[in-house]
């Protein structure tokens, strides 16, 4: 072993080839990630091996991508399976005057508002028209929970997170940073999957935490009480800065307050009244608030479950959501 | 801050820019070594600093003492004492108070009640086995006259916490790193070349190939009444595997990292997966820890030196004493024992001339029964009780029934591997990268990345980072 350190020009040279295989590993990561984010068949293969509501958050991306080859939506519903009970293809068809395949829905079972902001870039690349988004006393319910989170932008998370939160989790946020600036990355499992075969028998699959399932909401709604309903929390956070990152893709943004079997306290009228006054007070850059105020009565019989219409009262509800605005010809919400 | 996470990568990037633009490196190197275990639990950084301390004062002072003065040597014995007590102390509070507790309560000899008021529940400080041995080999050797005290407390210090191997070594001697810390080294081209391939090598060796294993061993072991015995032995292989590109995979980025820094640490795998015979894997296997057993506990036993039964029991407690080094547990006894007892056999069969003549035969013998006896040791290792242990052997040895199998697409996993690592030995691939041209360099640099984004697996922690 030679002891003495390098001369200072070994040294410089030992630099230099430093450099140069960061270089080349920093462009062979963007450039495959270029490649592959443009690939059909990488969108394809990850749609194969994504299945369930485990993988919704994959699905969700290979849907955003075929609908990118299309000509932009007239409108794009986003949010939970309340997103996509309540509004129906043909109802937004109908009253935007438009073919069926100018809408879309674009969901996961139990979606945060925090994952509806980490999608907001998903906006950017479709370029919607209008994006409606339905609002539920959810976004006052609770704090975050990373095993839940599906989604994750970089960009979105430095404005939603305070740089003490940001620290905190600093791990979460960096691997979760580095995952979302690589597509083979983000989406190993499924490619594996596919390529390899079945998780159990080949690939290295990850222990998965606990997911979100569709009738967690309903039990957490079910539990709630009148004080865990507040405005203050992360998703009403996050719910701003969705629509200020729809706004800046010059999209129509609606809000609008989706109907509660009244069986709960979440469906209560004073419930509906707090949303409301939670969402009026936020700075939701020019949105267009449909407020339960002014929504049409909807009764048990229009429910499935506590949360989600069915088909007919879907169809009422969607229309309504399109109706002109009652406040038209007004400056709009908090601007 | 674990190795294959993007939060030690932003660490690292930072510590190696400011290791090439401050004059100061060595002072950069302690307070990275010190924020680098900090980020784990910060009180237990008081640990580490007490611990070289310790040791850092006991070795002054043994220095100055002469050695050949009766008197003298009483005080030096006294000293060593002392670094003996209080390190071991520590390891022996943080991890063996509840094992030696608990196995007091089983023999009668304490009441359950009196054992659970003495039993203090502790977090086991992260690395605390590794680094008590290394700063206690300093001593030793102090006392000994192998090597000089080292003057300066922020050497020592260095020597102690060097992040790249601080949590899970190699175990470093001071007459080899210290010499290194004061001549203050920067990599030239072929050390960073060879920095950048053991760094890429151990993580994808890591999170590619042990978190794929993990995947099928944590099934397999999790149920083993549910497998079959066949199932059963090829997952103790994948294990075998998964351990060894695990722990090898760490040491390698370890010494990958201290290659940018500058520093050469030593191998601590030298191909265990061919081994022979059980010798070879002693030679191969863990090796700073190895060499240290070997210096510190079976050569002061005696080592071979006292007949065949000498040998023999001096060979076991060592060998035992490793096993208990992983953990507080009989199962890590029973791996020390297992292995323990095979090289005593082998030694035997070797003096009595029983042994297969050296050739193709005997390597070729060797390789189909060495890997499987380590495989069958290495469930001991992992089995979560004894009795889970049994039950796995029981089952194999039976070659029971069982309703889940295993893919045999593990199977080619493993000979792939085993392939690769016979490639890798028969070439001595190692260093390749500062070997060949930039095409080439570029070509590895590629797949590795590649390897990396596709193959990346569950993010199991290091194995060895619980010992």
């Amino acid at each position: 072993m030679d002891l003495h350190p390098a001369p200072r020009a070994d040294a410089r040279q030992g630099n230099r080839a430093l450099l140069v295989c960061a270089l080349v590993g920093l462009v062979v990561f963007v450039g495959s990630d270029a490649l592959a984010s443009r690939s059909d068949w990488l969108w394809e293969v990850v749609g194969r091996g994504a299945s369930g509501s485990e993988n919704a958050a994959v699905m969700l991306e290979a849907r955003a991508h075929s609908l990118a080859q299309e000509p932009p939506l007239a409108a794009l519903v986003m949010g939970s399976s309340v997103a996509d009970a309540d509004f129906t293809e043909r109802a937004l068809a109908a009253s935007l005057q438009v073919p069926p395949a100018r809408v879309a829905k674009l969901w996961m079972p139990a979606m945060s508002d925090v994952e509806l902001a980490m999608l907001a870039p998903l906006v950017r690349r479709l370029r919607p028209e209008r994006v409606i988004v339905p609002a539920s006393p959810f976004v006052m319910l609770g704090g975050l929970r990373w095993d839940r989170t599906r989604a994750y932008a970089p960009e979105v998370a430095w404005r939603l997170f305070t740089p003490r939160e940001l620290f905190t989790d600093r791990v979460e946020h960096l691997s979760r940073a580095f995952a979302s600036t690589h597509v083979i990355v983000r989406h190993r499992r499924e490619l594996r999957r596919v390529l390899l075969g079945d998780h159990r028998d080949i690939t290295a699959l990850p222990p998965q935490g606990e997911r979100p399932r569709v009738g967690e909401q309903i039990h957490a709604l079910e539990r709630a009480r009148q004080g865990d309903f507040r405005c203050d929390t992360v998703h009403v956070r996050a719910l701003e800065i969705f629509a200020q990152d729809v706004r800046a893709t010059g999209a129509e943004l609606i809000i609008a307050s989706a109907p509660m079997a009244g069986r709960s306290l979440a469906g209560s009228a004073a419930s509906s009244e707090r949303l409301d006054a939670c969402l009026e007070s936020l700075s939701l850059a020019g949105a267009r608030l449909r407020l339960g105020r002014d929504r049409p009565a909807f009764e048990h019989d229009d429910f499935r479950d506590l949360i989600h219409l069915d088909r007919a009262a879907a169809e009422r509800f969607t229309r309504w959501v399109l109706e002109p605005a009652p406040n038209a010809g007004r400056p709009p919400h908090a601007l | 801050m674990r190795f294959d996470s993007v939060e030690f990568w932003a660490f690292f990037a930072v510590v190696l820019l400011l290791h090439r633009v401050l004059p100061a490196r060595r002072l950069l190197l302690v307070l990275a070594s010190y924020a680098f275990y900090a980020s784990w639990n910060p009180p237990f950084v008081l640990l580490l600093l007490f611990s070289s301390m310790l040791d850092f004062a006991i070795g002054h002072r043994l220095g100055a003492l002469p050695a050949m003065d009766a008197g003298a040597r009483t005080q030096r014995r006294a000293l060593l004492g002392l670094s003996l007590l209080g390190n071991l102390g520590v390891l022996f509070y943080f991890k063996y108070v509840g094992f030696v507790l608990d196995n007091l309560v089983a023999v009668g000899a304490l009441a359950a009640d009196s054992a659970a008021g003495l039993r203090v529940e502790t977090v086991l400080p992260l690395g605390i086995s590794f680094y008590t041995f290394q700063t206690l080999s300093y001593t030793i050797d102090v006392y000994r006259g192998d090597t000089k005290p080292v003057r300066s407390v922020g050497d020592f210090l260095l020597f102690v916490s060097f992040f790249p191997q601080l949590i899970a070594g190699p175990i470093l001697r001071a007459q080899e790193f210290v010499p290194q810390i004061e001549h203050d080294p920067v990599p030239d081209r072929r050390g960073v070349l060879e920095g950048v391939e053991l760094c890429l090598v151990g993580l994808f060796k890591k999170v590619v190939i042990a978190d794929g294993f993990a995947n099928v061993v944590d099934m397999v072991f999790a149920n083993p009444e549910h497998f079959s015995g066949w199932a059963l032995l090829v997952g103790s292989f994948c294990f075998n595997c998964q351990i060894y590109c695990d722990f090898s995979g760490y040491s390698t980025m370890a010494r990958g990292l201290a290659r940018l820094l500058g520093y050469e640490i030593p191998r601590n795998f030298d191909f265990p997966l061919l081994a022979t015979n059980p010798l070879e894997y002693r030679r191969g296997w863990h090796v700073t820890m190895g060499n240290w057993f070997r210096d510190y506990l079976y050569r002061p036993l005696g080592g071979d030196r006292g007949g065949e039964w000498k040998t023999a029991r001096n060979s076991m407690i060592t060998w035992m004493a490793f096993g208990l080094w992983h953990g507080a547990s009989w199962t890590f006894v029973l791996w020390g024992a297992l292995n323990g007892l095979l090289l005593v056999v082998y030694r035997l069969l070797k003096l009595r001339g029983l042994l297969l003549p050296k050739g193709r035969l005997s390597t070729a013998v060797g390789l189909l029964l060495m890997p499987t006896f380590l495989s069958l040791s290495t469930i001991a290792f992992r089995a979560p009780s004894i009795a889970a242990a049994f039950t796995a052997y029981r089952r194999i040895a039976t070659w029971a029934d069982g309703p889940l199998a295993i893919s045999p697409l593990w199977l080619l996993a493993l000979t792939v591997l085993y392939g690769i690592h016979w490639l890798n030995r028969r070439y001595q691939t190692e260093g390749a990268l500062a070997r060949v041209g930039w095409p080439a360099r570029a070509a590895f640099i590629t797949f590795m990345v590649l390897g990396l984004a596709v193959g990346a697996g569950s993010g199991a922690p290091f194995y060895y980072f619980q010992f």
